[in-house]
């Protein structure tokens, strides 16, 4: 296993795995050969706590042989692995068998043979790791030196990846692709009064280079995000048991959206995949064209071709091209997330390409893609900006950043959190609250939603930590939105 | 037939940990190997959706320079690769910033002496002998009209770390999991156990167990959310219960951020609560990965000894999880990680618990539990999977699923019977009734 080994092209690699799949007899067969560089730095306090560039490369095969699924994945690029695996993930698919009573089929695909590169300005592997740790450090230090008003603790970090895929199939496929990604922030904690409050500010996680870090922006937040933190652990308690109007901005938005619009409409779930697991969906096939799931002005659209998306890439993990596609139009449920074989269930002839694996040596499934909230069109009657918002409330509360989140196993039932919270008095901010949380069905809280901000306050937020399947999958997205406002949401106490 | 797992010896990792700490040029160096297969068969709908076999092998390499390091790792077993790995990791650790809170090598440790289990037929379980296993459980639902799905997966894995102060550790071990959910119509069940070997799995009897609380589950009522009594199946309070210990960590709570965190009169932290009685006196909790049931690895990820450590006893918190760098402030011995988790039973199965309640509710299973308050370690999570109404000592009837807010250090106050244990993943605990617990919403999800 130490010894080295024959060094084989990669792609030549590839082609052998393709014809040892055709032999096996499968219907289908695909590789996918991946090489992931991440670079981790954390900063604690004046401690760079964590500085780590590591590697991790290898590869993953799937076959479907008589109708049933086999997968198999080595760390070892060597010829003589590949072969071993090919033939494993065969008699693995043999045992699927045993059970089978439906036989899976998949929608057909293009077999496309195409490169795509994240576009990216500055490489982020290129950047001195000097420069980084200094910012890190510099963050922390400038959020310590609020310690006499109660700043006890800080945190900073920045994430960094490239991945290298090469996929391809026995439908003939051979896509390389190189993806990016770049993801800073920080926070800080007030201890006082018996209380420990924290605040914090991130550059959302993007596919994009270097240029997306911007130290000023991140230093000219420290200031407010110090400051916020020593007037959150000293604000009062949130209300408990009241319904009131709540403003979300795009920070704490994109939770619940991922959480109830992104999760109920992938198409596995709807079927019973993740029954064991993650859960089911309220969003059945028979709801499909007629669920009024939100007001008739809220529209979410899946788009994978976004610049910067989190999910952002030339084609999925079944080689699908990258696409985009409404989901929700007019409040009304219209489309699903799939891949090959959900898709085909539910009598498409083609994937909107949402399979994603995260590591080499994963299984591809159905994953949330980017997936929006539009804008509020110009002139419509629930239009605002958030200012607008905030002075046409009479009371409310205005909730930014996400904290605390949870929904039921079939994505109706949920309470979620936030970071910071205001009260909302007569038109204007009157000052912080803490540990608030509001709860809701999911319907009921679409469906209440009376104003929508403009094109001009869309935010790309969105989350590196999407966890879903067994063994766990951990999937990365965007959640492009505006702020909104959602009338007669209750409004639990957390103390 | 591709079965046997393409593993090598304890003694070649040992080997090659030793090569890695030969080239590095660093001041001091630390290694951490693992290698291992992971097979999982995954099913729903009475069949297998998904089938996988994932053989992973993971070096990582930390650097030091002074008060300098960083680290970098590599997946690739190639030396040339492995070389690469190990210069990475210096000329990051050449110009990292030096840390304040450093601390030197750990010296060479005492570990406990036993061997972690290892069963072969585990190790060895082909992919046709885990599809037959997982047929018949597809069959079972089949036969009962019930959609069942789950998981059964096996592992072996060896590990090991050393530095160049002469540190050297080397484990391997096996475990096998079977979790199965039965649905019907509006019912659902859910269960799991984890064993080291696959024999040990209670798969048939189990899932017998399971299709009926599923159809014992169907047309559940709805009951007023509100604070009652509540049983807990193991695998349920398992998971709470991880988030007691999760929260036990020192320089937290030392530094005011924790429940338990002591705090003066002018509400300044002045330390921690171990030593004070907070929770029921049948609470006893301990680190022990030498327990029949785990039979784990000697030492933690760090190097640390994972040996025996009293964390509750008899309600009271007698250890809280020190770093060795919190520990040398506190002059403390540092403890390392406080898993794997072993919660004391007794010999009442989860019926008799039931059998002694005049009214509650029995919980199967905890979902999607997060913090609301993490300086109170108030959480909120919600029932699945089989949710009861008890009364007179009886299941009276199902209920719809229920949304909670609690306060888990209240909950562990308010346990006033145990059960006997089983093992859940890495942890070993028995089935609790708490006297009082905070339901807040309802939902017809199932």
């Amino acid at each position: 296993m130490v010894q080295a080994p024959a060094q084989i092209a990669t792609t030549d690699l590839a082609t052998i795995a393709i014809d040892r799949i055709h032999q096996a007899g499968c219907e289908y067969g695909d590789i996918r050969l991946c090489t992931y560089r991440s670079q981790n730095l954390t900063a604690r306090d004046r401690t760079l706590s964590q500085l780590a560039d590591n590697v991790s490369s290898g590869f993953g095969v799937r076959v479907l042989l008589n109708g049933a699924w086999g997968f198999a994945a080595s760390h070892n690029r060597t010829l003589a692995e590949v072969e071993r695996i090919v033939n494993l993930a065969v008699d693995i698919a043999k045992a699927s068998h045993l059970s089978q009573q439906t036989q899976v089929q998949l929608v057909p695909v293009t077999a496309y043979s195409d490169t795509y590169v994240t576009p990216i300005a500055i490489d982020p592997f290129s950047v001195p790791i000097t420069e980084k740790a200094e910012l890190l450090l510099q963050l922390n230090e400038q959020l310590l030196s609020y310690g006499d008003r109660g700043i006890k603790k800080a945190y900073s970090y920045l994430r960094f990846t490239r991945e290298d895929k090469i996929f391809a199939s026995t439908a003939g496929a051979t896509i390389q692709q190189t993806i990016y990604r770049s993801y800073p922030g920080f926070g800080c904690t007030a201890i006082a009064n018996g209380d420990a409050q924290s605040r914090s500010y991130e550059r959302p996680p993007l596919n994009i280079g270097y240029e997306h870090i911007q130290p000023q922006d991140l230093l000219a937040q420290v200031d407010r995000v110090a400051t916020e933190a020593v007037e959150k652990v000293n604000a009062p308690l949130g209300p408990s048991g009241i319904s009131t109007t709540i403003i979300l901005k795009p920070t704490n938005l994109f939770l619940t959206i991922h959480e109830s619009i992104g999760h109920p409409t992938e198409l596995d779930r709807v079927y019973g995949y993740e029954a064991n697991f993650a859960g089911t969906s309220f969003a059945t096939t028979d709801k499909l064209g007629t669920l009024q799931y939100a007001a008739p002005w809220v529209n979410f659209r899946a788009d994978r071709t976004q610049l910067g998306g989190r999910s952002t890439l030339g084609y999925d993990d079944e080689g699908v091209p990258a696409q985009d596609w409404y989901v929700i139009k007019d409040g009304i449920l219209v489309d699903y997330l799939t891949d090959r074989e959900t898709a085909y269930r539910l009598g498409r002839d083609s994937s909107n390409g949402c399979a994603y694996a995260d590591s080499w040596a994963s299984v591809p499934m159905v994953r949330i893609p980017n997936l929006g909230l539009e804008p509020g069109p110009d002139g419509s009657s629930h239009t605002a900006t958030l200012s607008e918002m905030i002075a046409d409330t009479e009371n409310g509360i205005l909730i930014d950043g996400i904290g605390s989140f949870s929904i039921d196993q079939q994505r109706r039932n949920f309470q979620f959190g936030g970071d910071a919270f205001w009260k909302v008095e007569k038109g204007k901010v009157v000052g912080m609250l803490k540990n608030v949380t509001y709860h809701s069905m999911t319907t009921d809280f679409w469906n209440r939603v009376d104003a929508l901000g403009p094109a001009s306050e869309r935010e790309q937020c969105g989350t590196s930590m999407c966890g879903k399947g067994e063994p766990i999958q951990l999937a990365q997205m965007t959640h492009a939105c505006v702020p909104v406002r959602v009338r007669n949401i209750q409004i639990g106490g957390s103390q | 037939m591709i079965a046997a797992p393409i593993l090598i010896g304890e003694d070649q990792l040992l080997s090659l940990v030793e090569k890695v700490i030969k080239q590095s040029e660093a001041e001091g160096v630390f290694v951490s190997l693992s290698t291992g297969e992971e097979a999982l068969s995954r099913y729903s709908e009475n069949q297998i959706s998904q089938n996988i076999s994932q053989t992973r092998f993971n070096l990582t390499i930390t650097s030091y320079f002074g008060t300098r390091c960083a680290s970098a790792s590599t997946t690739d077993t190639d030396p040339e690769a492995i070389a690469q790995a190990v210069r990475r990791s210096e000329e990051l650790a050449r110009i990292a910033p030096e840390d304040p809170e450093w601390m030197p090598l750990l010296e060479v440790q005492v570990y406990e002496q036993r061997t972690p289990a290892f069963d072969e037929a585990t190790a060895m379980l082909s992919p046709l002998e885990r599809g037959k296993i997982v047929q018949a459980v597809c069959a079972r639902s089949d036969r009962a009209n019930v959609d069942g799905s789950g998981t059964l997966s096996t592992e072996v894995f060896l590990r090991a770390v050393g530095n160049s102060r002469g540190l050297r550790a080397c484990s391997q071990g096996t475990v096998a999991d079977f979790s199965f959910t039965a649905r019907t119509g509006d019912g659902s069940s859910w269960s799991q156990r984890t064993a080291w070997a696959i024999d040990q799995l209670p798969i048939e009897s189990l899932t017998e167990q399971l299709i009926e609380r599923a159809a014992r589950s169907k047309h559940p009522r709805e009951v007023k959310p509100s604070i009652y009594p509540v049983v807990f199946d193991g695998a349920a309070f398992a998971d709470l219960l991880s988030w007691v210990i999760w929260n036990l960590d020192a320089r937290a709570a030392d530094e005011g951020r924790s429940f338990m965190s002591r705090i003066d009169e002018t509400s300044k932290p002045i330390g921690n609560l171990l030593g004070e009685a907070i929770f029921s006196p049948l609470v006893q909790v301990q680190r022990d990965a030498a327990h029949p049931l785990l039979q784990l690895g000697t030492f933690t990820s760090d190097g640390l000894s994972n040996g025996y450590l009293k964390i509750i006893e008899d309600g009271v918190p007698k250890n809280l999880s020190y770093s060795r760098y919190w520990a040398k402030q506190q002059g403390k011995e540092p403890t390392g990680s406080l898993t794997p988790i072993v919660m004391d039973g007794t010999n009442q199965s989860l019926a008799n618990l039931i059998g002694q309640t005049e009214r509650g509710i029995l919980v199967s299973r905890a979902w999607y539990v997060r913090y609301v308050n993490p300086r109170s370690l108030v959480v909120t999570g919600m029932t699945r999977d089989g949710t009861f109404w008890i009364e007179d000592g009886q299941i009276a009837y199902p209920i719809k699923n229920l949304r909670f807010n609690q306060s888990l250090p209240e909950m562990l106050r308010d346990v006033d019977a145990l059960s006997t244990v089983q093992r859940y993943g890495s942890s070993v605990v028995p089935g609790v009734r708490v006297q009082a617990f905070n339901f807040s919403s309802v939902t017809d999800s199932v």
